[in-house]
């Protein structure tokens, strides 16, 4: 039996879609059967963040309202035959799926798949509850900024009224240079605010947007954040992994660059 | 304010948060309120008579900062009632 993992975060623009791809291919790599699926309807964004855009055929939208079979509506990545893509179609709206329609897709997939990690779109509306209504876990992914937060704070309640009690928080975009300075709200900070346990934390780092430009996930290199989100992947497995010293690491990044500099 | 002086503006963000967040956890909507306040006459009903037409019931943060107060205000048309429901 699969777990079906949904990743939300209320506010746009966090980063949602960047941690379901580097979960779903850092699962992945670690041999598990993965199914990603893009539930942001009329924005997907999920196939070009994992570089599967140009292999589209077919859509979530089309399976549910079987004009498909599902096994046409699957992307298999290249490199990892066990991480799929269901994408989400970009031509209709987010009430093109109903609640109960996601719950039966998940119910007919879980069996075959050890992970079925949902990116669940921006907002509260229908996207957010098309998005959960199948999931029996929750990923919430935050930035340290006070309306980002205060957004987790509104889907933390709203995940708890579906059912789904103690989601995850991944806080991304961490400069751990601020934090230092006093200048930017930390992990242990915002963990007690939202009264949420943390899976873990994300550098904001150049190397995000390097691999997104090219449409490979970081996490298949060897990055800081790469680093973060494989121990993310561990500790969703079960495994007790203490959490990088981002600031430490971050210094040997620097001396790393520099000395290549001088090379 | 001076740009130069060590800023520790992370303590201005947790301060607005934690207000900015009491504030919405305790934003019931109208359906939720409807439910406390029939919730409340009922159970209030099975020592005193109450008038339920004029009931006012509210959650105020009386000024900013301060922790959110439930205030309920009902006119008693009778409090010797004899037979108490259980």
């Amino acid at each position: 039996m699969g777990n079906i993992l949904v990743v939300t975060s209320g506010k746009g623009g966090v980063g949602k879609t960047t941690t379901s791809a580097n979960i779903g291919m850092g699962l992945a790599q670690t041999g598990k059967n993965v199914l990603l699926i893009d539930a942001d309807i009329g924005l997907r964004n999920l196939d070009v963040v994992i570089g599967m855009e140009d292999r589209i055929v077919y859509d979530l939208v089309d399976v549910i309202e079987g004009s498909c079979r599902l096994s046409e509506a699957l992307i298999r990545d290249n490199n990892h035959e066990n991480l799929a893509l269901l994408p989400a179609a970009q031509t209709k709206d987010k009430t093109a799926v109903t609640p109960e329609q996601m719950v039966k897709l998940c119910t007919d997939l879980k069996a075959s798949y050890d992970f079925i990690i949902i990116d669940c779109p921006a907002g509260i509306e229908q996207g957010f509850k098309n998005a959960v209504a199948g999931a029996d876990m929750a990923i919430v992914v935050t930035v340290p900024e006070v309306s980002a937060v205060r957004d987790a704070d509104r889907i933390i309640g709203l995940l708890k009224d579906a059912g789904i009690s103690s989601p995850k928080l991944i806080l991304n975009r961490v400069r751990a240079e601020m934090t230092k300075q006093g200048d930017m709200l930390g992990l242990e900070d915002i963990k007690e605010i939202l009264g949420i346990d943390a899976i873990g934390q994300i550098p904001d780092d150049a190397s995000i947007i390097i691999s997104q430009n090219k449409g490979i996930p970081v996490v298949l290199g060897d990055s800081l954040a790469a680093s973060a989100y494989k121990n993310i992947v561990r500790r969703l497995l079960g495994e007790e992994v203490p959490f990088l010293d981002l600031n430490k690491k971050e210094k040997a990044g620097l001396i790393a660059r520099l000395k290549r500099i001088f090379e | 304010m001076n740009l130069f002086k060590r800023s520790d503006s992370k303590e201005i963000a947790l301060e607005r948060l934690n207000k900015v967040i009491l504030k919405d956890r305790t934003d019931f909507s109208a359906d939720i309120m409807e439910k406390l306040s029939k919730d409340l006459i009922k159970t209030i009903s099975n020592y005193m008579e109450l008038d339920k037409e004029k009931a006012e019931i509210h959650i105020d943060t009386p000024s900013e900062g301060d922790v959110p107060i439930l205030t309920v205000k009902i006119p008693i048309t009778n409090i010797f009632k004899e037979t108490q429901v259980d």
